[in-house]
């Protein structure tokens, strides 16, 4: 009797195990070693998808940056209630070292750098047999490396830059304005050796804002209006000379002429952009024009640039501000963003020119810009001084909302020129090191 | 496979062979089951006889019960929901039995878990286990079930996210157990771990809150437990840790939710149960706006406009607007049940439908389920049960935005005199260019999301061995919970909103298809010798998780259509989230007569989540209870102590990173349709592995004779390793962020559970119960960089993860840089200066409930205090910036000005965060008055049709109180996160509902 029920016992116990073993073989055993179901692997991407990615990336945040210069070089005021720190920040001086307004634009940055980094890590890896493929990826990595860092130092200013790259914060110091202007530089020298290599070769393509510009010889050209202007910036104005004779610099006088250059172009395509910074001018809420912008204008009647304003009325009031005029730089949500342009080259080149006394060649070149506007020439340049004012007021109306005014009165020392409209607000000098650089 | 097939056809037809035993006599059993105290007659009493599982019967309405077994002898044993079971052997033919079962008031008896198929007697359970029956759970109805399980549990706090219709709530068991991982417990309904995800809808790309896809959205989306039928709950057992529920292994660092639903019961007669309620939704409270009509001061510096000659300007109350629509709910439930000795069923059907108290928003849910349960033979039972919900909420756009698409965002920049509202054309317009009109936003914007959701969970239960002492089980339980939510959201083109756009029109179209599924199988041996028990239980455990949410955003609509199809610029996310574990477990239970009882356990788990698939992560647990009060130095207080326990208990239990931790999931960076990949912001850990929470519980538990009191008592703490933290990383490198298990925590806390019935008469009585939560975590070690963490960045308020303070702590403008006022006054600039200005976690929450009940007369009412806890209030910021604050203009707003700006003469020179508040409050959670007809009523009014009746009124969330300035202290932009919850920005405001709810049996 009870080895039979041993026997049921072993009988039924070996029945439940099949069971549960038929149960297992139901259920499968999933693969737990899957790769990311959400995206491709840096090792696996494509050459072509990471220089696309790096274009594309220079736009990331890029209102921050536009806004932030716009605001601080009192181009601009922002007036729209979503976000009241644009003018705290950006107007009030009280810039956040840990926050967005300050962060954004420099994380992005150093984002495409990373990017430009693993194409150069690519280009090292390229065979003898393609060094002209490898001159091709270093001189665009590099010179994308330089913009990207330049732009970072524009707003830090004194503060300076990293031009070492790691995770840790203690890895790499701040280097100077100095040094970081130094790094820029020889970067961008690098990069215009490489482009300008026998065999040279761009082995990918670049978006329609780099149209003219997409081979080694024409993004040369490219690179050297780069240099031009960190040339200015740091007042080395022979340097400046020679890189826009080698850039793209033309000598026209039509709006058409000025607008040639590189852009970051936007679409409503698939996973990309539109312009961040474009409103509906007649419905515009957040990006005005302040109004001395109109009303410190010297020729109201013809200059053609003030149409980079849309004139609103009532005036829009918010913040303790308030104006008539909506900025309308940018005409679509797919208005390409300049980098660079002829217009701001043949500034360069005036701004060089007043500097080594060549007054005459300078009022060619301010001329040929105002020609452009619809304005009257200029007759003469008195002296340096002159000339600088005279440089200084087409740059305003010429190059309005691209982020150069702040910059632009700051390396003349002339900031405390910029209106201060509201009580209690600065005119900052240097953005703060953002929070996460500082170990 | 071909042997095992053999086997298992070998064995299935070995049981159906097996011989039946025959016996010579029959005997007839019948008696009466009375109350102990009050000798009323207790129908549906289950009367279980211990030799014959598939003999039994259930007691009639007049407690009667009759039995006709085939045997000489039986041993009853008689059951009742909320009474201690009885056992009486009989011997030959009985009439007139007459057993009194006596009420269970302390619920010594309920059986809880201890493992995954294992349980004890709660008398005997070495963890504080919270358990909530299903008349404990709803007195007063829900919209969800977890808004029912709010201060009922100690040490499981419950607060709502938003108060937006279908939810949105945060399940916590004691205090932060994680800064990034999942910090929602692990739920099971009847053996399936079902989905509490809160999928995003896409509401952030319309109110730009963020971008699509972020890693911190603020769409306030719903938790998916709100597809569960409160109704259908039969109790819900709570493992507030690791000590208990260490088995459920590396996702259980969080506490697992066990909920049982309603089951069949063995009745005379099917039980048809019918509720239908009508009830109300209103605004709970309003935060105030300012009225100019009384003011002079500020006019013409807030608007930039000149100051009226007279102050006869319009009030509008905005608040009331947009707000104050009282919506109507009704909800109609059925549920059947019934059943024989071998079959048990229950069926319930249930439709729920709410407005909200803003136009064009709220909620519904039409559910059904059927459980059934099978003895297939004396051995084996089948328990299946499938449920099916069609669930919808409209819930509008609500929070944060960045274009003023947001109802509360746009009003707080629109003064009481400016009118907004719709104008008699139907029209309307944005007179203070704040870039859009609320009321339009109402009227036109659709915020919808749509659930179909289908769960099934299946259990077998095969008693393999019975003899001698000996008894083993096999037991599966597993099923599939399925969903697909479908979200929408539209804006129109031709709004104010989106004319403002560069491409007007917009629609956000997301299909989620989730699913998860789990198989548990177990093997369960229980040998018994006198007064001692061992329990031994093994098995495995396999577990899948499998979600694909696919984005489309359609923008620049060709016309006020929302069909994608038309559209000048799509973008899509596509966001597949899956997860394989598989555990292994081991548990010995071992019982000393009813006094001593100690547990042990382990579990192995491996998971794709972690950086090494294959490694297997192992978590023990062990816990030992002694019954005092059963040893012979009580027997002196047994008759005023009637219970004494202490318990102990240890366990370990992991949390996982999130799946998509491991991954470096790259950029995506278009440019003009070619395609673009871009280092993200966060960059993969390969080597990531769960966290791992170390808990020890210690308690004491008493009980006083007759049911008069409890106390329940832990006290427990908590060591959190390898803490997975999004760390900061320099953003020179590349990206900002990179997940790391990089610091350690700790976190201790106090629980406190205590019962009273100081009245029990058989007209009159009165229950009260108290639940007591204190919890308190600190960052012990931090081997990355102090980071700030949630908010809007520090100038706003965020969160701050340094070793040495609470991961909950809040810092502000003031904390960085010099500052006389803080611990470190003479901190360089941009450096912590030691000042926290506020903490998210309360110093306490309390549950004070009370039930008094007359005759047929019950008041129930149930407060909840949360003291302590401190909420970013930037609601707040934004109406001091538009103008609209209650006190603007006044000394309290002038103050929070000077504060921000740096020109308060308290602190002159430092910028200050002045908009965190302290988030205390009392809320009068639930409150009901019912009547109960008795038999002779309902015979008289109904001649027997109906077999009882119940009338009653009820509210939830009818009262708050609280120093708060914005509409609820409960709330959270970010969702239910681990850290960085209290932020509130423009939420939508919390209601209050109260219902008429007439109840009847057939």
């Amino acid at each position: 009797m009870r080895n039979q029920h041993l026997h049921f016992t072993l009988k039924r116990l070996t029945a439940s195990f099949s069971f549960l073993l038929l149960a297992l073989l139901f259920y499968g055993c999933p693969d737990r070693n899957f790769p990311n179901p959400n995206s491709a692997s840096e090792e696996t991407a494509s050459v072509q998808s990471i220089v696309t990615g790096t274009e594309g990336s220079m736009r990331n945040a890029l209102s921050f940056y536009i806004y932030g210069t716009s605001l601080i070089g009192r181009d601009a005021y922002y007036l729209g209630g979503d976000d009241p720190r644009f003018m705290s920040e950006y107007k009030g001086g009280a810039l956040d070292a840990g926050g967005p307004f300050v962060n954004n634009t420099w994380n992005a940055r150093y984002t495409a750098i990373a990017n430009a980094r693993i194409l150069l890590a690519r280009a090292a890896q390229e065979p003898a047999s393609r060094a002209g493929q490898r001159a091709g990826l270093e001189g665009f990595g590099k010179t994308i490396i330089a913009y990207q860092l330049l732009l970072n130092l524009n707003l830090t200013n004194e503060n300076g830059i990293k031009i070492g790259y790691s995770p840790d914060p203690a890895a790499f110091p701040f280097v100077s304005k100095a040094e970081g202007f130094a790094e820029i530089n020889r970067l961008l020298d690098e990069a215009y050796t490489s482009l300008t290599s026998e065999g040279a070769a761009f082995d990918f393509r670049l978006s329609s804002g780099f149209a003219g510009f997409n081979t080694p010889t024409t993004f040369a050209r490219f690179n050297r209006a780069l240099r031009a202007r960190t040339a200015a910036y740091t007042g080395d104005y022979t340097t400046c000379l020679t890189a826009l004779s080698n850039s793209f610099l033309t000598e026209v006088n039509t709006a058409a002429g000025m607008g040639v250059g590189v852009y970051h172009v936007y679409s409503t395509a698939a996973g990309d952009l539109l312009n961040p910074v474009f409103e509906p001018p007649a419905t515009a809420t957040r990006f005005f024009a302040q109004r001395d912008f109109f009303s410190q204008n010297q020729d109201t009647a013809n200059d053609a640039r003030l149409s980079k304003v849309f004139f609103r009325s009532p005036a829009v009031s918010n913040y303790g501000v308030s104006s008539n005029y909506a900025v309308s730089v940018y005409a679509s949500n797919t208005a390409p963003v300049a980098i660079i342009r002829n217009e701001e080259l043949l500034l360069l080149r005036a701004e060089a020119r007043i500097k080594t006394g060549d007054f005459a060649g300078a009022l060619a070149d301010l001329n040929r810009v105002r020609q452009a506007a619809g304005v009257a020439d200029y007759t003469a340049i008195a002296d340096e001084a002159d000339g600088i004012n005279k440089l200084l007021y087409e740059r305003r109306y010429s190059l309005f909302c691209e982020g150069h005014r702040w910059i632009d009165m700051r390396r003349f020392n002339r900031l405390g020129e910029l209106p201060i409209e509201r009580t209690g607000d600065v005119v900052a000098v240097n953005f703060p090191r953002p929070l996460s650089e500082i170990p | 496979m071909k042997s095992i097939l053999r086997l298992f056809l070998l064995g299935a037809c070995f049981l159906a062979l097996r011989p039946m035993a025959l016996y010579s006599q029959e005997i007839t059993v019948s008696g009466t089951v009375l109350d102990a105290a009050t000798n009323e007659p207790l129908p549906g009493a289950i009367v279980q006889v211990k030799e014959i599982r598939s003999a039994g019967g259930v007691t009639n309405v007049n407690g009667k019960f009759r039995l006709l077994l085939k045997a000489e002898k039986a041993t009853l044993i008689i059951k009742l929901v909320g009474y201690k079971a009885r056992t009486v052997l009989v011997e030959g033919s009985k009439d007139d039995l007459v057993i009194k079962l006596t009420e269970d008031l302390l619920k010594a008896e309920e059986v809880l878990v201890t493992g995954v198929a294992t349980g004890v007697k709660r008398e005997n359970s070495p963890n504080a286990i919270g358990t909530i029956s299903s008349s404990e759970l709803l007195p007063a109805p829900a919209q969800t079930t977890e808004q029912a399980l709010a201060g009922k549990v100690a040490g499981l706090s419950i607060s709502q996210n938003t108060g937006a219709p279908g939810g949105g709530i945060s399940l916590n068991l004691r205090g932060v157990s994680t800064l990034v991982g999942n910090s929602q417990p692990l739920i099971f309904v009847d053996g399936v771990i079902i989905s509490n995800d809160q999928i995003q809808g896409g509401l952030d790309a319309l109110t730009a809150a963020t971008g699509v896809g972020s890693a911190r959205p603020q769409g306030q989306p719903t938790n998916r437990l709100a597809d569960l039928n409160p109704n259908d709950i039969a109790d819900i057992q709570v493992l507030k840790g690791p000590s208990a529920a260490a088995v459920y292994g590396a996702k259980a660092a969080a506490g697992v939710i066990l909920i049982t639903t309603k089951q069949g019961t063995l009745a005379e007669k099917t039980l048809i149960e019918v509720n239908q309620q009508f009830g109300f939704n209103s605004l709970l409270r309003k935060q105030g706006t300012r009225n100019w009509q009384s003011d002079t001061t500020g006019f013409f510096s807030a608007f930039g406009t000149p100051a009226p000659a007279s102050f006869a300007v319009p009030f509008i109350d905005y608040e009331e607007e947009l707000y104050g629509r009282t919506g109507f709910i009704n909800e109609t439930s059925v549920s059947v049940r019934g059943g024989n000795a071998s079959t048990l069923f229950f069926l319930s059907g249930s439709a729920r439908n709410e407005e909200g108290i803003v136009n064009n928003t709220g909620y519904r849910r039409y559910a059904t389920r059927l459980s059934v349960s099978h003895r297939l033979t004396n051995d084996i039972t089948i328990d299946g049960s499938a449920s099916y919900v069609n669930s919808g909420s409209d819930r509008g756009a609500t929070g944060n935005s960045n274009n003023n698409v947001s109802i509360g965002y746009a009003a707080a920049f629109m003064p009481s005199f400016v009118d907004y509202r719709r104008r008699p054309d139907g029209t309307f317009a944005d007179p203070n260019n704040i870039g859009s009109n609320p009321f339009e936003i109402i009227d036109q914007v659709v915020n919808d999301e749509r659930i179909n959701r289908v769960t099934a969970s299946g259990k077998f239960d095969w008693d393999l061995v019975k003899s001698g002492g000996h008894n083993l089980k096999f037991v599966a339980t597993g099923g599939v919970d399925f969903f697909s939510q479908v979200n929408q959201v539209f804006s129109p083109l031709n709004t104010i909103h989106e004319l403002a756009t560069g491409l007007p029109g917009r629609s956000i179209r997301t299909n989620t298809p989730s699913q998860f599924s789990n198989l548990y199988t177990s093997l369960v041996h229980r040998y018994q010798d006198g007064g001692l028990s061992f329990t031994t239980s093994a098995g495995v455990q396999f577990e899948n998780r499998n979600s694909n949410s696919v984005l489309v955003f359609a923008s620049g609509l060709a016309a006020e259509s929302d069909n994608i199809n038309q559209a000048a610029s799509i973008q899509q996310l596509q966001t597949v989230q899956k997860q394989f574990d598989q555990g292994i477990y081991f548990q010995e239970d071992v019982d000393i007569s009813g006094i001593f009882f100690l547990t042990a356990g382990l579990r192995m788990d491996r998971s794709s989540a972690n950086g090494d698939v294959d490694k297997f992560y192992l978590f023990p647990k062990g816990g030992a209870s002694v019954l005092l009060s059963k040893l012979s130095f009580w027997d002196g207080l047994r008759s005023t102590v009637e219970s004494a326990k202490l318990r102990v208990s240890a366990g370990q239990a992991g949390t996982f990173a999130p799946a998509i931790a491991k991954f470096t999931t790259l950029g995506v960076n278009n440019v003009s349709g070619a395609s673009g990949l871009s280092l993200p912001a966060r960059v993969g850990n390969p080597n990531i592995e769960p966290e791992r929470v170390t808990e020890i519980e210690f308690g004491a538990d008493f009980g006083l004779a007759k049911g008069l009191a409890s106390l329940e008592f832990t006290y427990f703490t908590r060591g959190i390793s390898g803490l997975i933290l999004e760390s900061q990383v320099a953003a020179s490198s590349g990206s900002t962020l990179q997940f790391k298990n990089g610091g350690e925590m700790s976190t201790n806390g106090i629980e406190i559970g205590l019962n009273l019935n100081p009245i029990r008469t058989a007209t009159f009585s009165w229950g009260s119960r108290i639940v007591f939560t204190r919890t308190r975590a600190e960052i012990t070690k931090l081997t990355v960089p102090a980071f700030q963490t949630g908010g809007f960045g520090v100038a706003l308020g965020a969160y701050t993860i340094r070793e040495g303070f609470a991961p909950t702590s809040i810092v502000g403008s003031q904390s960085f840089g010099p500052n006389p006022k803080a611990p470190n006054p003479n901190a360089p600039s941009g450096q912590f200066n030691g000042l926290i200005i506020g903490d998210e976690q309360p110093d306490f929450i309390l549950g004070f409930s009370n039930t008094l009940a007359y005759r047929g007369f019950e008041l129930y009412f149930l407060w909840e205090w949360k003291k302590g806890g401190d909420v970013i209030n930037l609601t707040r910021f934004l109406t001091d910036l538009g103008g609209t604050s209650a006190d603007w203009g006044q000394a309290s707003y002038l103050e929070r000005t000077a504060r921000r700006l740096g020109t308060s003469p308290n602190n002159p020179g430092v910028r200050e965060t002045p908009w965190v508040e302290d988030g205390s409050f009392i809320k009068l959670r639930e409150l009901t008055l019912s009547y109960t007809f008795n038999r002779d009523q309902t015979d008289k009014f109904f001649g027997g049709f109906i077999s009882n009746l119940k009338v009653s009124f009820t509210g939830r969330n009818l009262l708050l109180f609280t120093d708060y300035s914005g509409y609820d202290p409960e709330v959270s932009n970010f969702g239910s996160v681990a850290i960085g919850r209290s932020v509130d920005v423009t939420p939508f405001p919390s209601t209050r509902s109260y219902y008429f709810t007439l109840g009847f049996g057939l």
